[in-house]
């Protein structure tokens, strides 16, 4: 080794202090500070009482429902669509690299900018999507306005950004599938279809895995930029999900000790959601 | 004669999917710098011109009439500066995990890289109210000292990696041969580290400069550039020509640069599972 073991931890401190002193000591103290009635006045201890008025607060409750169905809906889109695209990037094709450029792009553009581009292309009057649709001869909806719909449109603004991060590491998993596995299943009369579920998808599923946790922890923490650039959790609470929720609650109302409750509860829904789709992934594993 | 149609059939279906993807990815970001150079009568033509009289004038007025380019200084210190710094500390981090045997190494790097599991929020109220009382609040050493935190995770993965790649017997004969320890880091791992230590400069720089939610909570007057996006719809009536001038100018470098470094944006952004 280039430099005295003894070093080791030497090397190591810098990076461990610097992230418990911006990381871990704050999250600490926001926990603290939800078992407090901390506001403008100043803080006092009231053990879980903001818990217990979240689980009865009912725009709380609606932004978990929102944030989960965001979560789920979005990664599951993203996955099935990144794997066709992934499976159709597999070949060799004449400007591959261009391709592989122009789905790098989505990712590196700053999301408010993805979020105000997409909140114009909504617009009904105004925008291009809907004026796409008039030509085939429907009305297109209200995307942002109508509740039923507003969180879909969300969805679609995240699946255009982020799909590129699932095709990448797809595209990834699919080149470490052996050929003579799939030759030897042709031979024996396996299809096209057979053999990518049964052959393709467990051989790939680590990577899938990486794919889903990674997207999904995107999805509950980093969704906050687009959310606000086009629908700020509106109309109703349609869109509002624990991260918009939580920082009105701090920011607009300057209630930190219900902002910090709410934001302990996404910080144990993301443990529980990751823990479960981690056991889920083994599972299927064992059983296939 | 069958399996050539089929061929032909499967190579042109192929091509047209791969057209279908370039535009779908491709057309909003065009549309972004389309607009950007429109007049305001061209911009929501309907039909949308594809072919029309570019002109500057919502740059002009994007760069003259707005704090833009005041606050662009924002945003360049933050990023610039939080990239530089969790740099130069993960990179040490990054070679003690990449070269050493430890015990519990494995978990070590695995806890840096599960820091991105906690919500910015849990992090931003207790320092929204400590840099208030420190004075921090609406500053940009402030802004860039809560960025390095979130880019040492990133850093110190992607430079576990770059390490890894230059072989140990490398370091070794050059002690060997005599050289001190300093020289070995100097004239060994440094330059070859160096593309790689670039491309993790640049990812981290990327992620800073669109940061917009810490930004939001705690800078005021100082903002920085997704920022100031933000407040342009809120207090104005929204001037699309100019706000799209704004976003093309803020997403211009990203991209060029992308087209250099296209292979090491790829693998950071996939956090190195997909390298080239």
């Amino acid at each position: 080794m280039v430099i005295a073991e003894k070093n080791k931890i030497k090397f190591l401190l810098p990076v461990l202090i610097y992230l418990n002193l911006f990381v871990i000591f704050p999250t600490i103290y926001t926990w603290y500070m939800s078992l407090s009635d901390y506001g403008l006045e100043g803080s006092r201890f009231v053990g879980v009482l903001n818990y217990i008025r979240i689980v009865k607060d009912v725009i709380f409750l609606r932004s978990l429902l929102n944030t989960f169905y965001l979560v789920i809906a979005a990664v599951l889109i993203q996955f099935v669509l990144g794997m066709l695209i992934a499976l159709i990037l597999n070949r060799d094709f004449i400007g591959k690299h261009f391709v592989y450029w122009s789905i790098l792009l989505p990712m590196i553009i700053a999301p408010v900018v993805v979020g105000l581009t997409f909140r114009i292309l909504y617009d009904p009057s105004l925008g291009l999507i809907n004026y796409l649709i008039s030509m085939t001869g429907f009305k297109g909806p209200e995307w942002l306005t109508t509740p039923s719909i507003a969180m879909l449109s969300v969805i679609l603004v995240d699946t255009w950004q982020w799909t590129p991060f699932m095709t990448l590491l797809l595209l990834a998993g699919l080149q470490y599938v052996p050929e003579d596995v799939h030759e030897s299943a042709m031979v024996d009369g396996a299809s096209s279809f057979q053999r990518f579920v049964f052959i393709t998808l467990p051989i790939m599923k680590n990577i899938i895995a990486l794919a889903l946790i990674f997207r999904s922890l995107d999805c509950f923490n980093k969704t906050f930029d687009v959310i606000y650039m086009t629908t700020r959790g509106g109309p109703g609470y349609s869109t509002e999900t624990i991260p918009t929720f939580a920082y009105k609650t701090a920011f607009t109302y300057l209630k930190f000790g219900k902002a910090a409750s709410q934001s302990i509860v996404l910080f144990f829904a993301i443990m529980l959601f990751i823990i479960s789709l981690r056991a889920l992934i083994k599972e299927e594993l064992v059983s296939s | 004669m069958n399996r050539l149609l089929k061929k032909v059939g499967t190579q042109s279906l192929l091509y047209f999917g791969v057209i279908l993807i370039i535009l779908f990815f491709i057309f909003p970001i065009y549309w972004i710098f389309g607009t950007a150079f429109k007049t305001p009568l061209d911009t929501f033509k309907l039909p949308p011109k594809f072919i029309f009289n570019p002109t500057l004038e919502n740059f002009i007025v994007i760069i003259n009439k707005t704090q833009f380019m005041e606050l662009a200084i924002n945003s360049i210190i933050a990023s610039a500066g939080s990239t530089f710094l969790s740099i130069l500390l993960s990179f040490p981090a990054a070679y003690s995990l990449a070269r050493f045997r430890m015990k519990r190494k494995n978990d070590l790097a695995f806890m840096i890289l599960s820091l991105r599991m906690f919500p910015p929020i849990a992090v931003a109220i207790p320092f929204f109210i400590m840099y208030k009382r420190i004075g921090l609040y609406d500053t940009r050493v402030g802004l860039l000292l809560l960025y390095t935190a979130f880019n040492i995770p990133l850093a110190t993965w992607l430079l576990i990696g770059f390490i890894k790649e230059i072989p140990v017997d490398l370091e070794e004969a050059a002690l060997v041969d005599g050289a001190t320890h300093l020289q070995v880091f100097r004239k060994i791992v440094l330059p070859l580290i160096s593309t790689g230590m670039m491309a993790t400069a640049i990812l981290c720089f990327i992620m800073s400069w669109n940061e917009f939610f810490l930004a939001l909570i705690l800078t005021g007057r100082n903002k920085t550039l997704p920022v100031f996006l933000y407040s342009f719809i809120n207090f104005r009536e929204i001037q699309w020509g100019p706000l799209m001038a704004a976003a093309a100018i803020m997403s211009s470098p990203i991209i060029i640069a992308s087209i250099f470094v296209r292979k090491y944006l790829i693998r950071g952004l996939t956090l190195g599972a997909v390298k080239g």
